[in-house]
């Protein structure tokens, strides 16, 4: 095709009328901000929870469909331990994670009560997913104790579910992180 | 941007919906009228202002005030609109021999020209107007307008060419 077409130019005069309609545009028959205004989500507060959250979400849920869909519901402690204890690495995290998940939720939870509900209610969501996802992880081992590399990922994921919530836990008190006690 | 406009941007980025607000009344307008020049349907153009505006809120950081805060939402909205197009119709958006088939009587021009010149490009048939408005007043190209209505660079010219002449014959 010929560039013929673009060749016909709006005389000078159109153009400059254009550029001015366009700038000064026109206003819509009513006001659109109410409408705009109650579907405004807060961002100071929403947005690192929904990063951390997602981070972590994906990480986990980029395993193996098999893996996730393998079971639900936690898996007995002692017989998680029980499997964890020939691997010194994941025995390590696991000890690490049951130490500290629990009092770092419990801070979170605690901080949450001071933020809208509708934060709480999302940050909720994203770390039912996440220990959901890790319940399944756990259930995974248990009954494929030898699958390929499920052991370290298993230990890299608790470790990273840790700093997820020490990463809430900080910006919740409005304060960069938390440094986590030693078990 | 202005030195206040800086100022509400930063304010609306930590979360200030007053500020966020300040800058809808200032850009509005134009948002508005670009969605108004690419549908006939104000009901759908008022949607898509709306929703460039959420969709800006809630993406506040990635604008790096490269261009205006307006001209950003404007493509925003123009997105969001062809998007919602494409969607909906079945047919090519715009086909060739649709246009200047059902040409409506050329609005006449006035003391209030640049009226009429909106009146004049929205009275262009759906395919035409799109592409000039897309192209003569957003400023998009041939390859994104051609991608956007999911038609080739060819269409698109021909219809920038059409929408221009007719354009030049009703209001010159």
């Amino acid at each position: 095709m010929s560039d013929r077409p673009d060749e016909t130019e709006l005389p000078h005069d159109l153009q400059a009328a254009l550029q001015h309609a366009s700038e000064r545009g026109s206003e819509p028959g009513r006001d659109l901000w109410p409408a705009i205004e109650v579907q405004l989500r807060p961002r100071a507060a929403r947005r690192p929870f929904a990063i951390a959250a997602s981070i972590l979400l994906a990480l986990l849920l980029g395993l193996s469909w098999r893996l996730v869909q393998s079971s639900t519901g936690a898996v007995p402690s002692d017989e998680l331990a029980a499997v964890a204890s020939s691997d010194t690495e994941l025995f390590e995290a696991l000890t690490r994670h049951r130490a500290e998940s629990e009092r770092l939720l419990r801070l979170v939870d605690q901080a949450l009560a001071s933020h809208p509900q509708q934060v709480g209610s999302e940050v909720r969501n994203s770390l039912d997913a996440m220990q959901a996802a890790l319940a399944k992880l756990e259930q995974a081992l248990v009954e494929e104790p030898g699958a390929p590399q499920l052991a370290s990922r298993l230990a890299g994921l608790y470790e990273q579910h840790l700093r997820v919530l020490e990463g809430l836990d900080g910006r919740l008190q409005g304060r960069g992180s938390l440094p986590r006690s030693d078990p | 941007m202005t030195r206040a406009g800086d100022a509400r941007l930063r304010a609306a980025r930590e979360g200030d919906t007053g500020a966020f607000e300040a800058l809808y009344r200032s850009s509005v307008a134009q948002v508005y009228g670009a969605c108004r020049r690419l549908t006939r349907d104000d009901a759908q153009a008022e949607d898509a202002t709306q929703r460039a505006y959420l969709r800006a809120w809630e993406r506040l950081d990635d604008y790096r005030g490269d261009g205006s805060f307006t001209a950003w939402v404007r493509r925003i909205a123009v997105h969001l609109l062809i998007d919602e197009r494409r969607r909906t119709w079945r047919e090519p958006l715009c086909a060739d021999e649709q246009i200047f088939e059902a040409v409506p009587a050329a609005p006449r021009r006035s003391s209030a020209a640049a009226v009429d010149l909106e009146r004049a490009v929205r009275s262009l048939p759906d395919g035409a107007r799109q592409v000039f408005a897309l192209h003569d007043i957003e400023g998009f190209t041939h390859a994104e307008i051609a991608e956007l209505l999911g038609v080739s660079i060819g269409t698109t010219k021909t219809q920038l060419f059409r929408a221009r002449r007719a354009l030049r014959s009703w209001l010159t």
